[in-house]
Order: C-alpha cells, then sequence, then structure tokens
C-alpha cells in the first residue's frame, strides 16, 4: 500500500481529469482485489462506526444483521428466508424493491406479513431466482393430480403422448418423465421402512415451496425443436430477384428436414430415440456377412487413421493424464 | 479428484456457489455486479470467469473444466410464428456452462437430492446413487435424456433436513423451553386472556413464517369449536327471566324517571330498550301490590324469586282463583235458580237445600253465620213454621250477602283478566326481545366462523376459547448433567415436543420429527431439464438446458455480460 501511495502523489493529473479514473493497471505485486463489500443501498452499518465495542468483522457484523436475532433454539424466526413458504410461491431475493428488507422485525413491522411489495411483483419477476439474470425463470412443478392424470391417461386410456402433450400444454419428454416415474412410485409404494413417515413429510413440504403449472396460463412451447446443427453457419445462395424464398426452401438449401416434418418426427418417435440418433450422427457401422467357418460376426466402424488404435512405434498411453474416460452400460467407467 | 476448498464461504470474497447454506445466501444478496469498466478486455474476461466459476463447478480443476467445455452452444428454434414475431434474442451466451449440467452431481444438486453439489459428489462416491438401476460412483457420469436416476431417501432427508443437535445443545435448549414452558402456564392459568392475546400478538408481528395448511385448519376448527360453543351459552343466556331480571334490577337502580331507565337500559339492550322500559312500567302499574317498594335494594335471590312469581308462579294462581271462583259461583248459582227453588219448596225435605246451601256456603260465609244457621236447623225441629218463615229470611239474607260478594269476586276476576292479559302482553315482549337478543347473537358470532380453506387466513381471526388454559400443565424441570451423560434420561412431554429436541429418533441422522432444512426458500428453483419425484427420491433427466429465445435453461445466477466474457475466456484456442 506504501508503495501505490508513492506512486499516487508521484502521479500529476491534469485538471480535467479525476485522479479516480486513473486505472492503476500498470503498478505489479499490487492485489487489486476488492473486498465483497454490499452495495449501499441495501443501508447495512459497520462495525467501527458502532458505539459500542464488539470484536467482530465487519463481513460477521452485517451478516448477523441481514440474518436477524437467533432465538435459543438457533433460529432466525425474523428473517423472511429462514421459513420456507408453504403456498406454492416463490420466495426469491427482491432486493432491487424500495423497502424490501430480509429482516422483519416485531418492533418495525406495522404490516403484516408478507411485506406488501411482494404482492405486486408481476410473474416474471416472481419466477425469476436471481436479481442479476433476467432470462432465468424457475421452471413450474407438475401437481400430484396432473401427475396421476398423464399416467392414467397413457397407461390405462392408451391415449397417444404427442395428443396428451397438446391436452396437457406439456412437451413429450416430460410426459414421457411423468409416466416412469408414476410407475416407479407404484412399485416402491408398498414399500414400509424406517424413513417412510419423513420422506412423506419431505416430499409434501417440498411440494409447496414450488410454483405449480397451470397448463392454460403459463403452457410449454410444443413447437420448439433443437436448432439444427447446420442452420448455425451461414450459406450464401444466388436466387433472383423474384424468385420466392421461404422456410421450407432455406430447409431444402440445408439439406434438412422442414420444421413440420421434425416436429412429426419427434412426436411419433420416442424423444430419447430421436435425441439419441441426433448425438449418433455420422458414425458408420458395418456387419459384415457371416461366411462358412466363422465364429463370429465382423463388425466395422468407419474411423480415421490415427484416431483409432496404436500406431506401431507409438508408446502406451495407460498413464497418460487426463485421458478420455467414457462408461459402460453398467455404469464402470473405461478408458475410450 | 476435487478442487482443494480454499475460503468456500468467505464473506469478503463474496463468491455465490451451488449450495443452501446461509453464508452462500447472505453472498448472493449482497453481490454486487462486476465493475468491468476501466479494466482490458482480458481483465474483464478474467473477472467474469473468476466470478462464474466460482458458481459453476467450483469443485472441478480448471483442466477438468476446460475438457467439458463445448464451445457449441445449444438453442431451440421456435415454429410458433406468434412467438416468433417478438423478435428476442437468444441468449446463447448463458448456455457456457451447460455442458455442466449433465454431470451427475450436478443433476444431484438441481434435483435437491443433496445440498451442495460437493455434497451431491459425496453421496455418489459413497455409493447412494443408482442411474436406470445401476449403480454408479463416478460424479462426472454424463447423464442422457430419458436417464432415470435416484439417490439414497435417507440421504436426500439428511441434505434437505435441518442439521440435527448434539445431545448436550439439545438438553440446553430443552433446559430452556421448559422453564419458558413453566412460566407460560403460570401466566396463562392467572391471566388467560392476556396470554392469549400475546400470543396472538406475537405471531402477528414476531411469526415470520406462513402457517402451513394443517396447522392452519385445526386452529381453525378449533376456533369454530369454541364459536359454537359461545353462541349455544349466550343463546341460554338470552331466557325471558334472565330479561326480566335485568330489566328490573337495571330500571329499579336506575331512579324514577324515565329517561334515566332508558340511558340506564340502553348499553344492554341496545334498540329493545325502549320496549324494556315499556315492560318495567306495565309490571310496576299492573303489580303494585306484589312488587315491593325496596326493589333497588333486593337481593339477586329475592328478585329472581320476585321474576318468577310474577312470570309463572302468579298466572297459576289466579287461575286457581278463577277456577275456585267459576266454581263457588256453579255452587250459589243453583239455589238462585227458580227451578230449584220450586223443587225445594215442594219437597217434604226443605231442609236438605238449606243444608246443602250452608255447607257448600261454608268456605264464603263467616263462622258466626254458620253457627246460626246451625241453631236454626235445630229450631226447625220445634216450630215447623217459625222455621220454614225463619229459613226463607235467613235464606234470602245469606243471598244478599253472597251477591255482594260475588260482585266482589266478579270485580276481582275483571282485574285478574286485565292483570293476566298485561301479563301476556309483557310476556310476548320479552319474547320478542329474546328472539332479537338471540338474531344479533348469531348475526354477531355467525361471522366468526372461519372457513378452513380461507386463503388471507390471519391468526387475528381466532377466537379465543374461555376454558384453553385448563388443560395446561407445567413439566418437571430437567436436569442436563444427567441428560449429558445418559441420553435416554431425557424424558421429555411437552404438547409440542416428545422427547429431546430434534432428536425425537436419535439414531437418526437428521433432525426428527423432520423438518426442513432454514433459507431454503431462495434458493427453491425447480429445473427446466430435470423432472423430479420427491416421494420416491427419483428423478428423470429430461434433456439437455438449452437457450431459447428471451431465456435460457442454464441455473446462473449471472446476466449476459458475464457469460459472455466467461465463454469468450474459454472460447480461445488451446494449445
Amino acid at each position: 500500500m506504501i508503495f501505490l501511495q508513492q506512486i499516487k502523489s508521484s502521479v500529476t493529473y491534469p485538471s480535467s481529469i479525476s485522479p479516480l479514473a486513473i486505472s492503476f493497471q500498470q503498478v505489479r505485486h499490487v492485489s487489486r482485489r476488492k473486498l465483497a463489500y454490499p452495495p449501499k443501498h441495501l443501508g447495512f452499518r459497520y462495525n467501527g462506526r458502532m458505539p459500542k465495542k464488539n470484536h467482530k468483522s465487519n463481513f460477521r457484523f452485517m451478516m448477523n444483521q441481514f440474518l436477524g436475532p437467533q432465538n435459543y433454539k438457533g433460529e432466525y424466526r425474523f428473517n423472511i428466508f429462514s421459513d420456507p413458504q408453504t403456498n406454492n410461491e416463490t420466495k426469491f431475493i427482491t432486493r432491487e424493491l424500495p423497502g424490501d428488507s430480509a429482516v422483519v422485525l416485531p418492533e418495525n413491522s406495522n404490516v403484516e406479513y408478507p411485506p406488501i411489495n411482494k404482492r405486486f411483483l408481476s410473474d416474471r419477476r416472481k419466477f425469476q431466482p436471481f436479481f442479476m439474470n433476467p432470462q432465468l425463470s424457475t421452471n413450474l412443478m407438475l401437481t400430484d393430480k396432473t401427475k396421476r392424470n398423464i399416467y392414467e391417461d397413457v397407461e390405462i386410456n392408451k391415449i397417444p403422448v404427442y395428443e396428451l402433450a397438446f391436452k396437457y400444454n406439456i412437451k413429450i419428454p416430460r410426459i414421457e418423465a411423468v409416466v416412469k416415474l408414476e410407475k416407479i412410485k407404484l412399485s416402491i409404494k408398498a414399500k414400509n421402512d424406517q424413513f417412510f413417515n419423513d420422506l412423506k413429510k419431505m416430499s409434501s413440504t417440498m411440494k409447496k415451496i414450488f410454483p405449480l403449472f397451470e397448463r392454460h396460463r403459463k403452457p410449454e412451447n410444443l413447437t420448439e425443436i433443437p436448432a439444427p446443427a447446420k442452420t448455425l453457419q451461414s450459406r450464401f445462395l444466388t436466387i433472383n430477384e423474384s424468385e420466392p424464398f421461404g422456410p421450407v426452401d432455406a430447409a431444402k438449401v440445408f439439406g434438412i428436414k422442414s420444421g413440420k416434418e421434425t416436429l412429426q418426427d419427434i412426436a411419433e418417435t420416442e424423444h430419447k430415440e430421436f435425441h439419441h440418433e441426433e448425438q449418433k450422427e455420422g458414425k458408420e457401422v458395418y456387419y459384415a456377412p457371416v461366411l462358412e467357418g466363422e465364429k463370429s460376426v465382423f463388425r466395422f466402424v468407419k474411423s480415421k487413421v490415427g484416431k483409432v488404435g496404436h500406431r506401431y512405434g507409438a508408446s502406451n498411453r495407460d498413464n497418460k493424464t487426463d485421458r478420455k474416460i467414457g462408461f459402460d452400460t453398467t455404469g464402470r467407467m473405461v478408458y475410450i | 479428484m476435487t478442487r482443494k476448498i480454499s475460503a468456500l464461504n468467505s464473506l469478503s470474497r463474496g463468491h455465490i456457489r451451488t449450495s443452501w447454506n446461509k453464508y452462500n445466501l447472505f453472498n448472493l444478496y449482497k453481490k454486487r455486479n462486476v465493475n468491468l469498466r476501466g479494466k482490458s478486455l482480458y481483465q474483464q474476461k478474467w473477472y467474469s470467469k473468476a466470478e462464474s466459476r466460482a458458481y459453476h463447478g467450483e469443485h472441478l480443476t480448471e483442466k477438468q473444466w476446460s475438457r467439458t467445455f463445448v464451445p457449441n452452444l445449444k438453442g431451440v428454434a421456435q415454429l410458433d410464428s406468434g412467438l416468433q414475431a417478438h423478435n428476442t434474442e437468444t441468449p446463447l451466451v448463458l448456455q457456457t456452462y451447460a455442458p455442466l449440467e449433465r454431470r451427475l452431481d450436478f443433476a444431484l444438486f438441481r434435483s435437491f437430492f443433496a445440498s451442495s453439489v460437493r455434497q451431491a459428489r459425496r453421496f455418489i462416491l459413497s455409493s447412494h446413487v443408482h442411474v436406470n438401476g445401476v449403480k454408479v460412483i463416478q460424479p462426472s457420469y454424463p447423464l442422457r435424456p430419458g436417464d432415470i436416476f435416484s439417490c439414497n431417501p435417507e440421504k436426500v432427508l439428511l441434505a434437505l433436513g435441518a442439521k440435527k443437535p448434539s445431545v448436550k445443545q439439545a438438553a440446553k435448549i430443552d433446559f430452556v423451553t421448559v422453564n419458558k414452558w413453566n412460566d407460560f402456564v403460570k401466566k396463562a392459568k392467572e391471566n388467560p386472556e392476556k396470554t392469549w392475546n400475546d400470543q396472538l400478538l406475537r405471531k402477528k408481528h414476531g411469526w415470520n413464517g406462513e402457517i402451513d395448511r394443517n396447522t392452519q385448519r385445526i386452529l381453525i376448527a378449533n376456533s369454530n369449536k369454541v364459536v359454537k360453543k359461545i353462541i349455544e351459552t349466550e343463546q341460554e343466556k338470552c331466557d325471558p327471566e334472565l330479561i326480566l331480571f335485568d330489566i328490573l334490577r337495571i330500571s329499579s337502580n336506575a331512579g324514577n324517571s324515565d329517561v334515566a331507565i332508558l340511558k340506564a337500559l340502553t348499553p344492554k339492550f341496545g334498540g329493545n330498550a325502549k320496549k324494556c322500559l315499556t315492560i318495567y312500567q306495565d309490571l310496576l302499574s299492573t303489580f303494585e301490590n306484589e312488587i315491593p317498594p325496596s326493589l333497588p335494594n333486593l337481593s339477586d335471590q329475592k328478585l329472581s324469586k320476585l321474576v318468577n312469581r310474577i312470570l309463572g308462579f302468579n298466572i297459576q294462581e289466579t287461575d286457581k282463583t278463577v277456577k275456585q271462583e267459576t266454581s263457588t259461583a256453579k255452587d250459589l248459582k243453583d239455589p238462585k235458580d227458580p227451578k230449584d227453588f220450586k223443587d225445594s219448596k215442594d219437597s217434604k225435605q226443605s231442609v236438605e237445600p238449606k243444608e246443602q246451601a250452608a255447607s257448600k256456603g261454608k268456605e264464603l260465609v263467616d263462622s258466626k253465620e254458620s253457627v246460626e244457621t246451625n241453631q236454626n236447623q235445630e229450631n226447625t225441629k220445634v216450630d215447623e213454621e217459625a222455621t220454614s218463615t225463619f229459613a226463607e229470611l235467613k235464606r234470602s239474607e245469606i243471598f244478599n250477602s253472597e251477591e255482594k260478594k260475588l260482585q266482589k269476586k266478579q270485580e276481582k276476576e275483571k282485574t285478574i283478566k286485565i292483570k293476566v292479559k298485561k301479563l301476556q302482553s309483557v310476556k310476548y315482549t320479552l319474547n320478542q326481545i329474546t328472539s332479537s337478543l338471540r338474531n344479533q347473537i348469531d348475526a354477531e358470532y355467525n361471522s366468526k366462523f372461519i372457513n378452513p380453506n380461507k386463503d388471507n387466513f390471519r391468526v387475528t381471526d381466532l377466537v379465543l376459547d374461555p376454558e384453553w388454559h385448563k388443560n395446561l400443565k407445567p413439566h418437571k424441570p430437567i436436569n442436563i448433567k444427567e441428560i449429558v451423560e445418559d441420553e435416554s434420561n431425557a424424558k421429555i412431554f411437552l404438547p409440542f415436543q416428545k422427547g429431546l429436541y430434534g432428536r425425537q429418533e436419535a439414531e437418526k441422522p437428521y433432525f426428527t420429527p423432520w423438518k426442513l432444512r432454514p433459507f431454503m426458500g431462495p434458493f427453491a428453483i425447480y429445473p427446466h431439464h430435470i423432472e423430479i419425484d420427491f416421494d420416491t427420491c427419483h428423478a428423470v433427466y429430461l434433456s439437455d438446458p438449452v437457450a431459447r429465445p428471451g431465456s435460457s435453461e442454464v441455473i446462473t445466477p449471472f446476466g449476459k455480460d458475464i457469460s459472455e466474457r466467461a465463454f469468450m475466456f474459454y472460447q480461445r484456442k488451446r494449445l
């Protein structure tokens, strides 16, 4: 710090430039890491300015202000984040709102909980978990009843999944997942172990802390398709000015299926399979015909020279650091 | 191998981590945006990378992460033309850390099966996690769409549950709890109403957590029971006798002027005060003899007797007297009848009607007269003629006196009839008052019934049960030393707690009876790419998180500016 001060004093600033605007990028060996003090508008007090002396650090002192007083059980009853919500509403940090405080002390509160400003939040802000990232919103949880209805529609009424997607406004993979989980639930239900009651309480508590899915109010977008890799690059094409050119023509130029066909494919084939096909694209496999006297089937996978196997003379690379790994069907790690 | 932990929850560094603890919450709450002004591009990239990496895969070394990093960011195209019209940008840069979300440890944390990614990693390594029914012990196992993964419920309960206190901590807490409980019981017994109101105030201001539905229902059911009971008792109080008692007591104490009486009656009877006043006036005028002048000083017992006499006994009495009078009138009517008189004249035994008249008029005629008649009877034997004339004379005398008496009786009867009529009208108005008071009670208390499914329920709406404190019993004080030596010594039976605090089932690794850990609210983000089932601790990995116009599925606290620079940092071509 002495060194920094020396530099500061040696620099002569022009009258128009404030000394704060000068960058000290050239200074070496001096930590420019700033301590993470909260912004001023949050109104946290500093320890040094308190009349009564205590030995807490400023950060600990501020954290205590944030958490509020602790009762003899060690609970922070006056902190609004301490207890979970039980009404399927969110309780995200909304510190940008005026008058928003994490602690509601009895002497300061003339209003009943919840604080008034939280009631008038827009839906978008209600579902936004982090104040710095407006592009993120929490997903909505399906109710037990919806899950049960979906399961019955698929398993008992035998309604196709893509029809259900339109009926419930839920994407196909989610419907498939719900059916799988419901099946598991039914198979496990008979079990009654020592954790059964606690588990029941846990699940009922957790089901109250997420906002619920409403198919008419917040439907999922069923027209989404994965952006085709080929469309991420630009392609130039010369066409007549009078020639019509639409999305279907563009799909032809790129050599991919049109959106309508892709959607139909997703609806008809199981989503998982579709996804896998997409991932496996480009791998060519050839099974050789079994000839007389041969004991096994030969499988040939198209590969590039140098990318597979060991070149003669190359060292054994078992002990190479950060060797690429994969997993077999039993979940065991294997070197690729 | 994980990266070494260094200053994971440092408040001065203030990094946000993938964890739900209170330090992390405070760091998130006080987070400032990274100041990118006045920094070179590389510095901007470096700071952005440092901030975002502290959250995304903090436990991975830089080398591990950079091998996972994929520069091709995943987005989705929307075919719905209505959505395309908004022309919002797709925040593809937020997909920078999307490859990490495929890792099993991240998926476990995102599904709320572990309280931090580091804990998720430990669960996986200690064989508590299965993928598609197969045990997987690699935290980096990449999930594929459609994969079902599950975690041991015991571990999930541990991760989501509150911290289990040590025996010493629990004993210390219970020592205070028991003392507080005993103080509370003492206070409640001494002053039940004030204690109840204090509790409500505490709940109104101090208790910031919402009451869950079940306890809300129980509280409301109890309150409704109390209201029902109160209505029943209040209705019972609305008895005509009790009302008349009150009217007499209040009015007599108020003085003689009508205005003063009306003023005194108004607070108790409200709109019915005028009616009460007329009742009082009617009673005073009609029951002059029955109501003593010392009415204001009459004891409660005597006043209630008086009320009874006025309302019930008096009517019976009048009935009796009326009956008696009618019966005597009938008896007297017989000899008066000329036919009868003729018959008696004709008959040889003319003494019989005399005797009958004498005997029947016994009750009404004086004893002297009756003696005289007896003497006359004796004389008849001596001289029949003389006796007959004497008897006739006597008969006419008796009849004259009886007629007078009959007139008196009739007058009496008239006054009794008037009294009865007045009483009937008094009774009618009394009934009117009782019914109106009952309606008032209904109107007053029916509004205090609370709908069990009420959304904006307030604890202040609850109604006080006057006998709520009767079942409260003080607890025997506990000895901390004894409990610390042997946990089985702890015998705690409080109405809200059985066993040591948080150690009802001491063998379990979490707080029992189970409760959710604190500060979960701000971290309750339901993922878009995972479908979770909390009943079975199973989840399905739906797909890799994608970006769509206006939003991204990757859960990150950082905005586009930070993510963009972090992406630029890792996108560079490395040798």
